[in-house]
């Protein structure tokens, strides 16, 4: 068990090594045909003393590995560069955001991992239902509907002609207001950032169940006599589980993509909003700054998930064969 | 069909009993595909049909899946529309980009029989920007899982043929592709780039290479167990004339499938590049654009952001059904 | 008294979208307490879904039992409500199968699964039945038990979770213990310990035993009556020494000479039968076996044959077995073609 976390953890050096000299050569000069200066200062246009000036103060004239170096030395202080904007260090204005995106995507993965899971089982388990049919079918529609699209639908229908018509209607814009409880705030935001999501974990779950039901232990567990509710939740369930939580754990990044265009939508001020409106003025460092933090946080919270991984699973735990 | 093939037939011919050269009696053809019926654990045996080919036989297959022939309707539709759009949209519904002369007048109409799918803030005709956008989304989908696939195809031949340092080199680069969440690795290419229709289809293209590569070369070490491959390798084939004559070709149906998959999931990612405004840049009219247009107007002009959603949404879908059709005709064993 | 198990005339079909699977098609034996039955035939001949059905366990759909009727001391399971049958299942009719790498539930200890019927059956308690599961484990000569019963399934060999398997079958002492090819996953010399050792069980505990396999040999020793079945049809049956030492069916010849045998001393070549077992949707007509008999004759295409005692209780299903001329090494390749 604890070799299995070191191990894990040791396998995470390369691909977080990988994942930040990608990053680093995105803005590295003269690697790709964009101009690093430009991520720094935006697209005004600047005098050629100051260009040499924010060339020499990153550094952008030595060599690549000594930038490189220096970039992850950044990093790890927790600087990611200056806003062009609003003059304010990236790593500040994202700070001031990170726990609206946190409280939005908490929710929305808890609207995941119940909805999904227990979608995923009834259907499995009422194969060929009419219940199984619908649920296949709005998952197959869910994972082909744009986010945002499907946020601004349920701005209008729930917010705008449920007001117009005099039914009780959500708020379709920030995080509070006079009118509403804060926590109403979040149900459409919620439910749009969690609904691929939920999608993908019920369609998951379904198969993972079906394919459960048909191994080998399962039949031995009705062979010795055990209810079809009770082969269910003390043989199948456990298995099934297993690559969910898997799902979940690589579903995080999935999810923080969709959380820029779910906040964007809603003008929820998150991490994510801040990344599109400073996509609208060019503020470059914010834009990679913010893409900088949810990348490692993604890349933490999937060490986090393959580690709980091991409590599901035995054959891990004791560093058998994972089948 | 061979007439061994109607070994079991006997309503046909009773009395018969096929015997081969020798006199002994005729084997059932091996070649025919067996097939098991599914009784849960149970193996009842297997039942032969007539030998077709495997596309002949997706074909069958596929002609029998309603939804998956709707999608396929719909697809070639999409394409009719985009690819002949310059010929009659601009002169019959409105042209997409020009502004009417009276746009005071002309913008916001909600649908009507004049204006099919309304108008857009600036007058202009959505049917129009709505066709003119699949053009935009299709090609977008076609060029980036191009791309996807020529990179992937390489990495995964490669990475399964030579195994080794390669193997773990490039899988472990797919890693950190995976690591990255896709939307946002896209943001920040095209920060690096510039916003462009070009641009967006290299960044989504680039980024869609580890999954393919993953199929390729889990199919091909799968096919490279087979026999043959170590029959062709014994006479001395060549590795390049392996991997075409041999590999490919038994490799090809999961990538169809997953390469279908592939172009709807393009089409989601450029409307959500576009939406955000690091797609394709006005006045081209593109779907994840008009949306991010209708965002204004959801009060007074609702049908602005009805249509082209519908657009994404039918188009994506006839993919993902296409691709699950396709999975169950070919039958592809893959993970959701 | 009425015999333990009694099946009569079972007809199992699955209906799939291809046609109706006649997966059994007319199977009776009867079971007698502390009998070895041997069930012999090829994969796709009906023996395992035979066991399916006693077990109640034939998926539904596609699955039916359409006719026939099984007998538990003198009840008819069929009749049974499913709670009635569930109760049996693991109590008194257990059942262990092929491959016992995949037979147990990977994210449960050893312990925990095998004690899992007594827990339902008997009402013991955690604490109890892991202990009664240690004892098991002990009985099918796992060393160590009180430790191994903590271990996951795949810290156990092969061979090692077959016995498991064992044990866990036997926690309830069933009356009758289903074993569909439980050897055949193994190797060589550990297939020879777990029949050992089930023989021995079988002594102390008195069940009785239905052994399914498609390889004669394994049943030589253990068995005391054997039933060969091709195509969801019984083609004989007879005791185990009858059918060793005077086959009388063409398949069950077959059979015989693809297997190894040293007790009898024979020059033959081994033979492996020709052609491949036949669709269960379109079974030939006449005689299902016909396409591959090297002995058929035109009577063979056309009529189906009844499975006829010809020598006290040895009974054939084929047309020419009464005919005493009509016997292993001496019947004439003769294929009459019309």
């Amino acid at each position: 068990m604890f070799k299995y976390v070191i191990r894990r953890i040791i396998q995470m050096v390369p691909v977080f090594l990988g994942v930040t000299l990608i990053l680093f050569i995105l803005r590295a000069p003269g690697v790709l045909p964009g101009d690093p200066v430009r991520l720094i200062t935006g697209e005004k246009a600047i005098s050629e003393t100051l260009y040499q000036e924010i060339v020499e103060k990153h550094g952008l004239d030595q060599p690549l590995h000594v930038q490189y170096v220096r970039y992850l030395k950044g990093l790890t202080e927790g600087d990611l560069g200056t806003s062009y904007q609003k003059s304010r260090p990236v790593s500040d204005i994202l700070l001031d955001k990170f726990p609206n995106t946190m409280r939005l995507a908490a929710v929305a993965i808890l609207l995941e991992i119940i909805i999904g899971i227990a979608a995923g089982i009834i259907s499995a388990v009422k194969r060929y239902s009419l219940l199984d049919v619908l649920v296949t079918l709005s998952t197959s529609i869910l994972v082909s509907v744009p986010v945002f699209w499907l946020g601004m639908l349920m701005q209008v229908v729930f917010g705008i002609w449920f007001k117009r018509w005099g039914i009780p209607y959500l708020p379709i814009s920030g995080m509070s207001s006079s009118d509403f409880p804060d926590w109403v705030h979040l149900i459409l935001p919620a439910i749009t950032l969690a609904s691929v999501s939920t999608a993908y974990v019920a369609r998951i779950m379904r198969s993972q169940m079906l394919e459960v039901m048909g191994q080998d232990y399962i039949r031995t567990a009705h062979a010795k006599g055990l209810s079809e509710r009770a082969v269910i939740r003390r043989h199948a369930l456990k298995n099934a589980l297993i690559p969910v939580v898997t799902f979940i754990g690589i579903d995080l990044g999935v999810m923080m993509s969709g959380a820029i265009l779910t906040e964007t939508v809603f003008n929820w001020p998150g991490v994510g909003l801040e990344i599109f409106l400073a996509i609208g003025t060019r503020d470059w460092p914010i834009v990679t700054g913010g893409v900088v933090i949810i990348v490692l946080l993604v890349m933490i919270i999937n060490l986090l998930v393959d580690i709980s991984y091991a409590f599901l699973d035995p054959r891990i735990r004791y560093g058998g064969p994972a089948q | 069909m061979t007439p061994e093939h109607l070994n079991w037939d006997h309503d046909k011919d009773p009395d018969m009993i096929p015997l081969d050269a020798g006199g002994h009696p005729s084997r059932q053809s091996e070649s025919g595909d067996h097939i098991t019926a599914s009784a849960g654990h149970i193996d009842v045996g297997e039942i032969s049909t007539s030998s077709r080919t495997l596309w002949g036989d997706a074909w069958y297959r596929l002609r029998r899946n309603k939804l998956a022939l709707v999608a396929l309707v719909w697809i070639v539709f999409m394409i009719l529309l985009a690819v002949t759009a310059d010929l009659w949209v601009p002169q019959t519904l409105g042209d997409p980009i020009v502004l009417p002369q009276d746009t005071a007048a002309a913008k916001l109409l909600p649908p009507s029989a004049d204006h099919p799918f309304g108008t857009d803030k600036l007058g202009r005709e959505i049917v129009s920007r709505i066709i003119y956008g699949a053009r935009v989304s299709l090609s977008v989908g076609v060029l980036a899982v191009s791309i996807s696939l020529v990179i992937g195809l390489i990495f995964g031949g490669l990475a399964a043929y030579y195994g080794g340092l390669w193997d773990t080199l490039i899988m472990r680069t797919a890693d950190v592709f995976f690591a990255f969440p896709y939307v946002l690795f896209a943001i920040t290419l095209i920060a690096v780039l510039g916003p462009s229709y070009r641009n967006v289809f290299i960044a989504i293209g680039i980024l869609g290479w580890p999954s393919i590569a993953r199929v390729f070369r889990s199919s091909i070490l799968s096919v490279k167990e087979n026999e043959y491959v170590d029959a062709a390798r014994a006479v001395g084939a060549s590795d390049l004339r392996i991997m075409f004559r041999h590999i490919l070709p038994n490799s090809i149906a999961p990538i169809v499938v997953y390469t279908t998959m592939s172009i709807g999931s393009a089409i989601l990612s450029e409307a959500a590049l576009s939406f955000l405004g690091m797609g394709v840049q006005p006045p081209t009219p593109s779907w994840g654009g008009m949306l991010s247009d209708a965002r204004a107007f959801l009060f007074s002009a609702p049908h602005m952001m009805l249509f082209p959603g519908i657009a994404i949404l039918t188009t994506v879908l006839a993919f993902v059904l296409m691709g699950d059709g396709l999975r169950d005709a070919l039958d592809v064993k893959m993970k959701d | 008294m009425s015999k333990l198990l009694e099946v009569t005339d079972l007809r199992t079909h699955f209906f799939t979208r291809d046609g109706v699977v006649k997966a059994v098609d007319g199977v009776s034996f009867s079971l007698d307490y502390g009998q070895t039955l041997a069930i012999v035939g090829e994969s796709g001949s009906g023996k395992s879904v035979t066991a399916m059905s006693i077990m109640g366990l034939i998926p539904d759909p596609p699955g039916k039992i359409v006719e026939g009727d099984i007998l538990f001391k003198g009840d008819s399971m069929l009749a049974m409500e499913p709670a009635e049958v569930r109760k049996l299942r693991g109590d008194r009719i257990a059942m262990i199968f092929q491959d016992p790498m995949t037979s147990l539930n990977p994210v449960y200890r050893v312990g925990h699964q095998i004690g899992e019927s007594l827990r339902i059956h008997r009402g013991m308690t955690k604490r109890e039945a892991f202990d009664r599961a240690v004892e098991l484990l002990d009985l099918v000569g796992i060393p160590n038990p009180r430790e191994r019963a903590k271990d996951y399934p795949h810290q156990f060999s092969g061979g090692m979770r077959q016995r498991a398997m064992i044990a866990m079958a036997l926690s309830c002492d069933p009356d009758i213990l289903i074993a569909d090819e439980p050897t055949t996953a193994l190797d060589v010399t550990i297939q020879a310990q777990i029949l050992e050792l089930m023989i021995e069980l079988q002594d102390r505990t008195g069940t009785a035993i239905i052994m399914i396999t498609h390889d004669l040999g394994v049943v030589a020793d253990m068995a005391d009556d054997v039933m060969v079945m091709y195509a969801g049809k019984p083609v004989e049956f007879g005791t185990a020494d009858e059918v060793f030492y005077k086959p009388l069916h063409p398949y069950t010849w077959g059979l015989l000479d693809s297997l190894p045998r040293h007790d009898v001393s024979e020059k033959g070549t081994l033979e492996p039968i020709q052609g491949q077992p036949p669709s269960l949707i379109r079974v030939p007509r006449g005689c299902s076996f016909h396409p591959r008999c090297p002995y058929a004759r035109v009577k063979c295409v056309k009529e189906v044959p009844e499975l006829v005692p010809v020598e006290g209780g040895h009974a054939s299903g084929c047309h020419f077995s009464v005919d005493p001329s009509f016997r292993k090494g001496e019947a004439a390749v003769c294929r009459e073609v019309v």
